[in-house]
C-alpha cells in the first residue's frame, strides 16, 4: 500500500507540472497572439479610410468564381445564392454544387433560378465522384448549378473547382450570407502580393439577424443562450485568433465558410480531400507543407472585415457534432500532414502553429478537461482544500475573461458590429458566462469527437438542424 | 497533490494569476464601456452634422447661393469627410461649385494642419481634399508623400498630385510606380483613369528606356499601361511582341493590341509553345480577327489545354461574321469529340448571354 501512495503522489506530481506547464503555455500564447492582432489590425484599419469612399471599378478587377457546395440546404440556399447575386463586385460567377441532397434543394433552385440544362464542356482536373448534370440560369447568366453523385462537402468543392472559369474560386457555405463588399475587399491581398494563395474572411453569427431579400437587414444577438454564447467564441477564434497567426504567416485554418484560393495552387496539390471532414484546415495545412516542400514563395492571409454571416448550433446534439467534426477534423489534418512539423522549410508554420495546434487545440482539451476533474476528485477526496481548488478555478476563468473581453475590446477598437448598448452589455455578460462552463463544456465535447476519430467512426457531411428563422418570408 | 497550503509556489502563483487576471479584464471592460461612449457621442454629433450640411452641399453642387452657418472646431473634421464624399462622386462644374463652399468656410488651414500631424486616417482626408481642391501650396510634401510607408496614403497622395497638374506629376509619380511594389494594380488604375497626354507621353519614354534597358520592372509598367487608352501600340511593346519569350510579359502585350495593324504579331502566337499565350493571342483574335482567322482557331479547337480549347471556341464565336448557324456547320465538320464539346458549351452561354 505504501509503495502504492508513493506511486499515486509521484504521478500526481507530475501531472501538477504537466498542468502548470500547460496553463502557462496556452495563456503566453493566447497572449502573444492577442498582441500580434492589435499590431495587424493598427496597420490593417487606416486603409479602410479607403474603402469608406465611393468604389469606382477599374475594368482590372481579378474574376472569381463562387462555389457554394450544398446538401439538405432547402431551407437556406435561395436567400443564400440571392446575397451572392447582390455582390458588390463587377467579375464573378456563382456555381452551386447539389451533393446528392435529399430534401428539395435541387427542386428550389430550379425553380427560383430557372435553371436549363447547360453543355458545360467539364475539365477533370480533380478526381471526383460523378456528375449526374450541368444547369444555366435563364435569369443570371454568372449563376450556374452542378448536380452530382453524393460524395461529401470536398468532393462537392473539387466538382465545383474543375467546373470553376476563373483563375480564383471562393468557397462559401450554403447557409452563409455574404456582405455586398465583402468579395471586393477579401481579393485585395490577391491584387498585392502575386505570392498569395489563399485568403481567409471572417464568420460571423446570423442567429438573430435578419435577412431580406438576399441582405443583411439588421444585425442583432441571438436569443438563443448556445447560439448567444457563440458569438464571443467567434470572437476570439477570428479576431485574435486567425489574425495573430495570419501576421506570422503562420494561418492553418482558412473556414470553409468563406474563403478564397488561387485555383492553380490548390490543383497543384490535389485539391480538397475527400476522406476528411475538415477538408477547409487539411487543405490549408496540406499547401502549407507542399508549397514548402516544393520551395514555392508564398503567402496564406487572414482578413477581419470580409464577413460572411453563418447559422450556429442553437441545440446540444447539433452543437456535439459540429465541434465533434471539427476535432476530427483537426486530427486528421495535423496527422496527414505531420511532416510539416519536422521539415527543414517548416518556418513558422511548421514548427510554431503547427506544435501549438497540436498541444493546445487538439489535446488541450483533454489536458483541461482532466485536470477540471482531478482537482474537483481531489478536493472530494479532501486531498485538497476547496479553497485551493476555487483559487485555480479563478485564475483559469481569470485569463478565459481576459482574452474574451481584449476580443471585445479589438472589436470595438475596430468594427463594433453590435452597436446597441444593450447588445454591448449582453456580450460583456457572455463573456464571463462563457468562461463559467460553456468552454468546459466545448472541452467535453472536443474530446468526444476526439474519442470518435480514435475509433475511427465515420463521418459525414456536416448536417445540421437550420431553423433559417433569421430569414424573412420573400 | 502537493499543494494544499496557501503558502506553496504553485498556489501563490494561481492566486497571482487570477488577481492579475481578473484586475486586467476590469480594466479592459472599463475601457470598451469607454469606449462605446465616446463613439455613441461621436455618432449623435456626426447625425447632427449631416442633417445640417447635407442639404447645404447638395444645393451648392446645384449651384444655387449657399449662406453656411458658422462651423464650429469640432465640426471641421466631419465637414472635410461629407465634402469629400460628395466629391468623389462628382465631375465637372458641380465640383467647382462644392470647392467654392470649402473656401467659403475657410477650412484650407485646417487640412494643411491634418495633413501636418493628424493620423493616418485624417492625413488620408486631407490628401484626398487637397487633390479635389487642386491647391498646388502643398506639392513638396505630397511629392514626399510618394515614398510614405503606408500603400494607402502614398497611393492617395499619388492620386491627388495627377488630380492637381497630371503632366507635372508625371514624372514623380511614375518613379513611384516603378519603386513601389506594394501598390495595388485596381487601385493605381483608378489612378490613372484620366491621364493627361503628357503623363501617358512620359509613360511611355519610361516603359521604352525599362525595355532597352531590359528592367525588372518592365511588366508592371507595361501591366498598367492597359489602363491608358490607346491605339497603335508603342514600338517597344511591337518589339516584345515580335521576339520575347517572357511568358508574364507576352500575354500583357498580346492584351494591349487594339490596332488590326498589329494582328500579324498576335496571329503569330498562336503557334506559341506556351498555352497561357495561345489563349491570350486567341481571345484577342476573337475581338480583332476576321474570317481568315477560322482556320488557325479551329485548329486551337484540338488542344489538350481545356482552356486554350475555350477561348478559340469564344474567339470563334466573337468574329464579326460568325452566327449561331455557322458555329454548328463548324462544329460538324469536328471530328474531335473534345472540339466539338467547346462549341456545343460556348454556343449555350452565347445563348444565355
Amino acid at each position: 500500500m505504501t509503495v502504492l501512495a508513493l506511486d499515486w503522489s509521484a504521478a500526481l506530481a507530475t501531472l501538477e507540472w504537466v498542468f502548470l506547464l500547460y496553463f502557462v503555455g496556452i495563456n503566453t500564447g493566447y497572449m502573444c497572439l492577442t498582441f500580434v492582432a492589435f499590431q495587424n489590425m493598427r496597420g490593417y484599419l487606416p486603409r479602410r479610410a479607403l474603402d469608406a469612399l465611393p468604389q469606382v471599378y477599374s475594368g482590372h478587377e481579378l474574376p472569381v468564381s463562387i462555389l457554394v457546395p450544398a446538401y439538405n440546404e432547402e431551407a437556406t440556399i435561395v436567400a443564400t445564392v440571392k446575397s451572392m447575386l447582390q455582390l458588390d463586385y463587377p467579375h464573378f460567377e456563382i456555381i452551386v454544387v447539389n451533393d446528392a441532397s435529399k430534401d428539395g434543394t435541387l427542386e428550389v433552385l430550379k425553380r427560383e433560378f430557372d435553371f436549363h440544362d447547360f453543355p458545360l464542356a467539364y475539365r477533370n482536373s480533380l478526381q471526383t465522384s460523378p456528375v449526374r448534370g450541368f444547369y444555366q440560369s435563364a435569369r443570371y447568366d454568372n449563376l450556374r448549378l452542378v448536380d452530382k453523385e453524393n460524395g461529401g462537402k470536398a468532393d462537392a468543392l473539387n466538382v465545383g473547382i474543375n467546373t470553376a472559369r476563373y483563375p480564383l474560386f471562393c468557397v462559401v457555405d450554403a447557409d452563409s450570407i455574404l456582405e455586398r463588399h465583402s468579395i471586393n475587399r477579401i481579393l485585395y491581398p490577391f491584387l498585392e502580393d502575386q505570392r498569395v494563395v489563399a485568403v481567409g474572411g471572417t464568420i460571423r453569427l446570423a442567429n438573430g439577424c435578419n435577412v431580406s431579400q438576399g441582405f443583411l437587414s439588421r444585425v442583432d444577438l441571438p436569443k438563443n443562450p448556445l447560439a448567444l454564447l457563440q458569438v464571443v467564441e467567434y470572437l476570439r477564434a477570428f479576431l485574435f485568433g486567425r489574425l495573430g497567426w495570419s501576421a506570422m504567416g503562420a494561418l492553418l485554418i482558412i473556414s470553409g465558410a468563406f474563403g478564397v484560393f488561387r485555383r492553380e495552387a490548390v490543383v497543384s496539390v490535389g485539391g480538397f480531400r475527400r476522406d476528411t471532414v475538415g477538408e477547409d484546415m487539411e487543405l490549408v495545412v496540406r499547401m502549407h507543407r507542399v508549397l514548402r516542400e516544393q520551395g514555392r514563395p508564398y503567402r496564406m492571409v487572414f482578413l477581419p472585415d470580409p464577413v460572411a454571416w453563418t447559422e450556429v448550433p442553437e441545440d446540444l446534439r447539433t452543437l456535439k457534432n459540429q465541434r465533434s467534426r471539427w476535432q476530427r477534423g483537426l486530427a486528421e489534418s495535423l496527422l496527414w500532414n505531420w511532416r510539416l512539423m519536422f521539415s527543414r522549410n517548416g518556418g513558422t508554420p511548421g514548427w510554431v502553429a503547427f506544435p501549438f495546434m497540436l498541444v493546445f487545440e487538439l489535446f488541450g482539451p483533454v489536458i483541461e478537461v482532466t485536470g477540471f476533474v482531478l482537482l474537483l476528485v481531489l478536493a472530494l477526496a479532501g486531498a485538497i482544500s476547496w479553497q485551493v481548488l476555487g483559487i485555480f478555478f479563478g485564475a483559469t476563468v481569470g485569463m478565459g475573461l481576459l482574452i474574451s473581453l481584449t476580443c471585445l475590446l479589438l472589436e470595438e477598437l475596430s468594427f463594433h458590429v453590435y452597436q446597441r448598448p444593450r447588445q454591448l452589455a449582453i456580450l460583456m455578460g457572455m463573456c464571463v458566462v462563457e468562461n463559467l462552463g460553456f468552454r468546459q463544456l466545448s472541452s467535453v465535447l472536443r474530446i468526444w469527437g476526439l474519442l470518435k476519430w480514435i475509433f475511427q467512426r465515420q463521418a459525414q457531411w456536416g448536417e445540421m438542424r437550420r431553423k433559417a428563422n433569421w430569414q424573412q418570408p420573400r | 497533490m502537493a499543494f494544499d497550503a496557501l503558502s506553496e509556489p504553485q498556489v501563490r502563483f494561481a492566486i497571482g494569476t487570477a488577481a492579475a487576471s481578473l484586475g486586467a479584464a476590469v480594466l479592459v471592460s472599463v475601457q470598451v464601456i469607454w469606449l462605446r461612449a465616446r463613439l455613441a457621442l461621436q455618432e449623435h454629433r456626426s447625425a447632427l452634422f449631416v442633417n445640417t450640411w447635407k442639404p447645404l452641399m447638395i444645393d451648392a453642387i446645384a449651384g444655387d447661393p449657399v449662406s453656411p452657418p458658422p462651423l464650429l472646431p469640432r465640426q471641421r473634421r466631419s465637414f472635410v469627410q461629407l465634402w469629400v464624399h460628395f466629391q468623389e462622386t462628382l465631375r465637372g462644374s458641380a465640383k467647382k461649385s462644392l470647392n467654392q463652399l470649402f473656401i467659403e468656410v475657410n477650412l484650407q488651414a485646417y487640412v494643411h494642419k491634418m495633413l501636418a500631424g493628424g493620423a493616418m486616417d485624417a492625413r488620408l482626408l486631407a490628401v484626398t481634399a487637397l487633390g479635389h481642391l487642386g491647391d498646388r501650396s502643398e506639392w513638396a510634401t505630397l511629392v514626399g508623400l510618394l515614398r510614405h510607408p503606408s500603400p494607402a496614403l502614398s497611393l492617395v497622395a499619388a492620386r491627388a498630385l495627377c488630380m492637381i497638374d497630371a503632366s507635372r506629376a508625371a514624372e514623380p509619380v511614375i518613379s513611384a510606380i516603378i519603386a513601389r511594389r506594394d501598390w495595388p494594380h485596381t487601385r493605381l488604375a483608378n489612378v490613372l483613369r484620366e491621364p493627361a497626354p503628357e503623363f501617358i507621353r512620359t509613360y511611355i519614354q519610361r516603359m521604352e528606356q525599362a525595355a532597352t534597358e531590359g528592367a525588372p520592372y518592365l511588366p508592371r509598367l507595361v501591366r498598367l499601361f492597359e489602363t491608358f487608352s490607346h491605339n497603335r501600340l508603342p514600338s517597344c511593346l511591337r518589339n516584345m511582341l515580335a521576339t520575347s519569350n517572357d511568358l508574364h510579359l507576352v500575354p500583357i502585350c498580346l492584351r494591349l493590341v487594339r490596332d488590326p495593324q498589329d494582328l500579324d504579331l498576335v496571329r503569330q502566337r498562336l503557334d506559341d509553345p506556351h498555352w497561357q499565350v495561345q489563349v491570350q493571342a486567341a481571345t484577342q483574335l476573337g475581338k480583332l480577327g476576321g474570317p481568315d482567322d477560322v482556320a488557325a482557331l479551329m485548329r486551337l479547337l484540338s488542344s489538350r489545354e481545356w482552356w486554350v480549347r475555350y477561348r478559340a471556341a469564344r474567339a470563334l464565336q466573337e468574329l464579326p461574321h460568325m452566327d449561331p448557324g455557322l458555329m454548328q456547320e463548324l462544329r460538324a465538320g469536328l471530328d474531335d469529340p473534345f472540339a466539338r464539346d467547346m462549341i456545343t458549351h460556348v454556343l449555350a452561354e452565347g445563348a444565355v448571354a
